[in-house]
């Protein structure tokens, strides 16, 4: 039913991207106000040309002037306007046209000295006849009879049962004009019980939702009055959305209306700016009314969704801060840092500035190895003079085992790897798929072949790890939505039971997937808990209302026939989801890493791909699916790339014209460490390891193969429970039980005390006290102390008699600084 | 999480009244009458004065059966009305469940509430209706009823204003209102024989002397702070802070310290993990705690309803909710503290006998109960009728914003307070909108 939908988002995004942006600033206007007319290089008048058929066709304008400073201005009101032919159409208020005859003429658009003349077709004004799929549903739809809590719902209300957001055009047709139900009465159409209903004057749970003598309420009675048709068969059929300004400049408190056109088959045209519906994705930026106003509210980029009879198009509305900075030579590592830079020279956003190779060295531990470096490790890095250092050190992760173990935690949790509750791998399924992972990661499998590897797995779960993918989701829905989530980013649960305005993909599109696997099979065998996977010779997916077989259908792409199928449905799906074409997985993957190293997604979150979640910064994402396709999906290969641009390598301590940003990566943003993370810290700085039952001791927590481990610290911290493949379960939070437990837990006190822990050692040590400090820095916070600080602590006299103690403190202060809980 | 996002992505456009109210009108079978008399109660006078200082809400998470607890129907069928029995109470004309027969006792302390009714059978949406007050929208997680007090009332002491024994729901927590305002969980099984509040106490060789000397020490070494402005970093501080004076105060400890309650106080109470939780709920609010959630899980009886009511839940629930009850009032704190006894909905009324379910009961939102008593609410009275299966709304429907807006209004809240979340402002309850409603609990208080 929305078939247009992706197609049309497609095109919209092209030319959001490749489109001029129109900025109007409310300075530039006052000045131009106060200086005289204005110098108009260009108007530009929207829709550029105008084919209006039918009886009741209206048409009206937006023009927008480009003046000589560069700014440009919404002038709709200020001009003049005239037909070249009134006998054809008139023009009635500003923009506004009114059809008279069948002919072609043209509109001609005044503002002081530009003119533009914008051609117009009238053709079949003698055609009053509606069709209900183009005339009557979208009024229905603007009406909200057909949402969830209303007619949509699964059972109706009452005597109307509708469709869910018109997802089935034809059968609302049959229903509300079923003689059973008497809800239409063309003989006396006024009458008709959906209009009494609907103008509240019978008793209507949904309330007075039409307005008498409104618009609305005129044309359903006189469909009704014309027997209520469906349409003739040769009728147009929608096509596609477009709405105009598509990318729009604008400051707070401002306002400006949309445009909304719907093109059809035959290459006729209707405007639609009062039936679409309207949403923006960031209300902080901008906000739409129902009629299609929007009004700036803050700095930042927003996108509103237009939604018109199954069709989507979206507006991008830009806001820069108004500063006038004297944007800096900013040098750039790599093609990353170019186009990050675009983005925020064109939002006046100044980065900081780079970071130090302390505060590098750090960070690029934690994030490719999870690990603090060693004080021996600090000191070397710290020392070494050569220029090329943190690439080197980059590279020299990458290869480090801790690299395998620390993303094997991440992709656990995508994959949901835990032998109990809710997968119930048992342990030797547990075992079995995270070695297959750690493997995978450690040798850095193409994620081509990884995703081959899971997605065509057969077999049993104990003995070949992926096979285990199909013990998490349940059924062939649960697989497909699975799969879709993993692989290519996209929430595609919300589709299991029916469909979304404002969301492209569809019950449909769920059983499309899903129907890829149908077949596969899963048997017990006679050992305890095993399950074997397979693939039965046939089986199919049943759509629940039509109970037809769903052929499979590839994710927002096209449907397979049966004969394409040959061989393993689930190969079939895998090679579209690893081919270079496929419009989500390698863009996916270079968001989840991009993700994992810089703590924010330019999609966000992402495993949350939609039409209405856009990316930041769309070039970018582009750029790093582009470059992770070229390298034949090496992984590493991304992380390489990201870790070496300047931008991951930026300070985290932001300036004044950066300090709100959370999106545009102009800072290095905070990230708490994780609960594994943190946990392995701790263990470092005091050299005390944490003990896992069934586990060799020295097992650090960034190494544990699944949840199921019990650990206060770990839950305390975050650690999810992998009941969903969603990588927001995981919680970076912060709350008042995680600083109890700092300061007063025998789990952190033991740690310090211990006699064979850090303190300890050095406390026996003849180092003197400030070394001992220098120690303590390195091995906490992997840089050595300031002069002020070494001053601090040494102030505090330090004897033979209460050196220990004051080291356990040291360590224990340390261990709870910021800059210890938080990678920065 | 995406379940409720699922439900809650269709806005609500149908009319000036929103989709959600319109389902519940659906749902429940209100009438037009119904409906014109919430939109006549949607926006009264009111004082502001607190009449309640305090508020436990006792969590039965799970949702648990309304016709075998505060509803029963002996007069329905066979597979309606199960194996229990109704038995009298203190209060002529109601009755409840045979296995609650010290509540029985109690009745002239708390009322019923016969009549709760939201759209969402499912633990999610349902769990975050009935302890927000609010049905989700996307993207948006209200704050619990305990995270607005703890965020209108603030620090009052050491101790902090909103605890959770043993720990809190997903949706008991702060929502938008940000990590400062989440509860305190214990953590620990209060009726552990060693049983300890999370790191309350020092630990072993840590004196008070060396934690005054860390933290001097930290305000000094803390580095990052100064050069970085950063909200998530001055909230850290905030907990840190709080820490200390929680641990360092004696009131705090005080009033953890179960041991110190007489033998026969725990015993009444029941010596099980729900017993000695509203145990230390009493402790709390005597302590000055504002807002107290006790959660007990494992009502969610699809299967083998009757056994596991008779012998686990209702025993407990009995001899803890009916102990709290008693000594909230000898202490003269039962007047100024609410108590709300709840889970996210009730059970189907009739009985799933298939094998798999041994007699049980699934989820069921139509229709169910709720327990309010104290903070000047009346006790010994039943609010609003089920139809005679116990499957809709016969009489007076109770929505959850209702019971919200009455909490609030007793503790001096006003309901219909905006919070700004980002450029957003978000209304604190859906009471007193265009939405569907019961009207607040007026049978009970004077809540002009």
């Amino acid at each position: 039913m929305r078939r247009f939908a992706v197609r049309t988002t497609l095109v919209c995004v092209v030319l959001a991207l490749f489109g001029p942006w129109f900025s109007v600033s409310a300075r530039a206007k006052e000045k131009a106000d106060k200086q005289g007319p204005p110098k108009v290089q260009k108007l530009v008048v929207y829709p550029p040309q105008i084919h209006l058929a039918g009886a009741r066709a209206t048409q009206s304008l937006r023009v927008v002037a480009q003046l000589a400073d560069g700014t440009q201005r919404l002038v709709t009101e200020q001009c003049a306007y005239q037909s070249n032919n009134p006998k054809v159409a008139v023009v009635e208020g500003p923009g506004r046209i009114v059809p008279q005859a069948n002919g072609r003429t043209q509109i001609v658009v005044q503002y002081h000295e530009a003119t533009v003349q914008v051609p117009l077709v009238v053709s079949r004004r003698e055609d009053a006849h509606y069709n209900f799929r183009n005339d009557v549903l979208p009024v229905i739809s603007k009406l909200g009879c057909n949402q969830m809590g209303c007619h949509g719902s699964p059972k109706g209300k009452k005597r109307l049962h509708l469709s869910l957001f018109s997802a089935d055009p034809h059968k609302d047709y049959l229903e509300i004009t079923d003689p059973k139900k008497k809800l239409i009465d063309p003989k006396n159409a006024e009458e008709s019980w959906l209009l009494q209903k609907a103008l509240c004057y019978e008793d209507h749970g949904g309330g007075d939702v039409l307005e008498e003598d409104s618009p609305a309420h005129r044309l359903l009675v006189e469909w009704i009055a014309q027997g209520a048709p469906e349409g003739k068969p040769g009728d147009p059929v929608l096509e596609r959305i477009e709405v105009f300004p598509p990318r729009w400049e604008l400051l707070p408190g401002k306002r400006y209306p949309l445009l909304v056109e719907a093109y059809y088959s035959d290459g006729t045209m209707e405007e639609v700016t009062h039936l679409a519906t309207y949403k923006s994705n960031e209300e902080a930026v901008a906000k739409v009314d129902a009629a299609g106003r929007v009004t700036g509210t803050g700095y930042g980029e927003a996108v509103v969704l237009v939604g018109y009879n199954g069709a989507l198009a979206t507006a991008r509305v830009r806001s820069a801060q108004p500063v006038k900075v004297q944007f800096p030579q900013v040098p750039v590592n790599n093609r990353i840092d170019e186009l990050v830079l675009a983005k925020l020279r064109e939002l006046n956003i100044v980065p900081s500035e780079l970071c130090s190779d302390e505060e590098f060295l750090r960070r690029v531990y934690l994030d490719v190895i999870g690990v603090l470096p060693t004080p021996e490790e600090a000191r070397r890095f710290l020392a070494d003079p050569s220029p090329n250092k943190r690439a080197a050190l980059i590279d020299e992760l990458l290869d480090r085992p801790e690299y395998a173990d620390f993303y094997a935690v991440k992709w656990g949790d995508i994959l949901q790897i835990n032998r109990g509750i809710p997968a119930r791998l048992q342990d030797k399924g547990m075992w079995a798929y995270y070695r297959w992972l750690w493997h995978a990661l450690d040798s850095n499998m193409p994620m081509d072949r990884f995703v081959h590897e899971l997605l065509t797995a057969t077999g049993s779960g104990y003995r070949n790890g992926p096979a285990n993918f199909f013990r998490v989701g349940e059924g062939p829905q649960g697989m497909a939505e699975q799969a879709s989530t993993v692989f290519l980013g996209v929430r595609l649960d919300c589709a299991h039971c029916h469909n979304h305005p404002f969301e492209q993909f569809t019950l449909a599109d769920n059983l499309g997937m899903a129907a890829f696997f149908a077949r596969v099979r899963i048997k017990r065998t006679q050992e305890q808990d095993e399950e074997v996977i397979y693939l039965a010779d046939s089986g199919r997916v049943v759509n629940p209302e039509t109970k037809k077989p769903v052929n499979p259908k590839f994710l927002g792409g096209r449907e397979l026939k049966p004969e394409e199928i040959q061989g393993d449905p689930r190969a079939v799906l895998a090679r579209w989801i690893t081919s270079p074409e496929n419009p989500y997985f390698a863009r996916h993957m270079a968001n989840r890493v991009w993700t994992w190293l810089l703590g924010r997604g330019i999609i966000h979150e992402p495993d949350d791909f939609r039409s209405t979640n856009p990316a930041s910064n769309p070039e970018l994402l582009d750029y790093l699916a582009e470059e992770f396709v070229r390298s034949g999906y090496d992984l590493k290969g991304l992380f390489r790339l990201i870790l070496n641009s300047r931008t991951y390598q930026l300070s985290s301590v932001p300036n004044q014209w950066n300090k709100h940003d959370r999106i545009y990566y102009s800072h290095y943003y905070l990230k708490r460490l994780t609960a594994e993370q943190l946990a392995t810290a701790i263990c470092q700085a005091t050299e005390v390891p944490d003990v896992y039952p069934g586990l060799p001791r020295g097992t650090r927590a960034t190494q544990l193969p699944d949840v199921s481990f019990r650990s206060e610290f770990l839950d305390l911290f975050g650690r999810p429970k992998r009941a969903t493949p969603i990588e927001s379960e995981r919680s970076c939070d912060i709350h008042i039980g995680q600083t109890l437990h700092m300061i007063s837990s025998e789990y952190i006190a033991a740690k310090l005390r211990d006699g064979r822990g850090r303190a300890a050692r050095l406390a026996a040590s003849d180092l003197p006290p400030e070394k001992v400090v220098e120690e303590l820095y390195l091995c906490t916070l992997s840089r050595y102390p300031t002069k002020e600080e070494l001053a601090v602590v040494l102030a505090q006299p330090i004897d033979k008699k209460n050196r220990r103690q004051v080291f356990e403190d040291l360590l224990w202060v340390l261990m709870n600084t910021k800059e210890f809980l938080f990678n920065h | 999480m995406l379940r409720i996002e699922m439900e809650s992505a269709t806005p609500g456009r149908c009319s000036r009244r929103g989709f959600i109210q319109i389902g519940a009108l659906g749902t429940l079978g209100l009438t037009l009458p119904d409906l014109l008399r919430s939109r006549a109660q949607a926006a009264p006078e009111r004082k502001n004065a607190p009449r309640a200082k305090a508020c436990i809400v006792l969590w039965m998470a799970g949702g648990p059966s309304h016709l075998d607890t505060f509803d029963p129907k002996p007069e329905a069928p066979a597979d309606y009305r199960g194996t229990f029995k109704p038995i009298p109470t203190k209060v002529p004309g109601i009755q409840i469940c045979e296995h609650l027969p010290l509540l029985a006792q109690q009745a002239h302390r708390f009322s019923i509430l016969r009549t709760l009714a939201h759209p969402s059978p499912s633990h999610e949406i349902a769990s975050h209706i009935m302890l927000t007050g609010n049905v989700p929208a996307r993207g948006t997680v209200n704050p619990s009823y305990g995270s607005v007090v703890f965020r209108e009332r603030g620090y009052q002491g050491a101790l902090p204003p909103y605890v959770a024994i043993p720990n809190a729901h997903r949706y008991a927590q702060a929502g938008f209102l940000g990590g400062t305002y989440k509860p305190f969980t214990i953590g620990a099984d209060p009726n552990a024989r060693n049983f300890q509040v999370r790191s309350l106490r020092l630990p072993g060789g840590l004196t008070v002397q060396r934690l005054e000397q860390r933290r001097r020490w930290l305000q000094a070494l803390d580095a990052l702070k100064r050069r970085v402005e950063n909200e998530e970093l001055e909230v850290l501080d905030g907990f840190y802070q709080r820490s200390y004076e929680m641990i360092l105060s004696p009131e705090a400890s005080k009033a953890f310290d179960l041991a110190s309650e007489d033998a026969k106080v725990r015993e009444r109470y029941g010596r099980n993990t729900f017993g000695q939780s509203c145990l230390l709920a009493r402790r709390l609010i005597e302590a000055g705690v504002a807002f107290v959630h006790v959660e007990r899980g494992g009502w969610d009886t699809h299967a083998r309803n009757f056994e596991t009511l008779q012998n686990a839940r209702l025993p407990e629930l009995d001899q803890g909710f009916s102990a709290l009850l008693e000594d909230l009032d000898q202490r003269g704190l039962l007047e100024s503290t609410i108590v709300l006894w709840m889970g996210e909905f009730g059970r189907t009324p009739k009985i799933d006998y298939a094998p798999r379910w041994q007699g049980g009961r699934h989820h069921y939102s139509k229709v169910f109960s709720a327990v309010i008593a104290g903070g000047g609410l009346a006790g010994g009275h039943v609010v609003g009728q089920s139809s005679p299966r116990g499957e809709e709304v016969k009489e007076r429907p109770v929505l959850p914003w209702d019971v919200g807006a009455t909490i609030f209004t007793l503790l001096g809240i006003p309901y219909d307070k905006t919070y700004k979340e980002r450029n957003r402002n978000i209304r604190l309850l859906p009471y007193g909108t265009s939405v569907v409603s019961g009207g607040m609990l007026t049978e009970l208080a004077d809540l002009s």
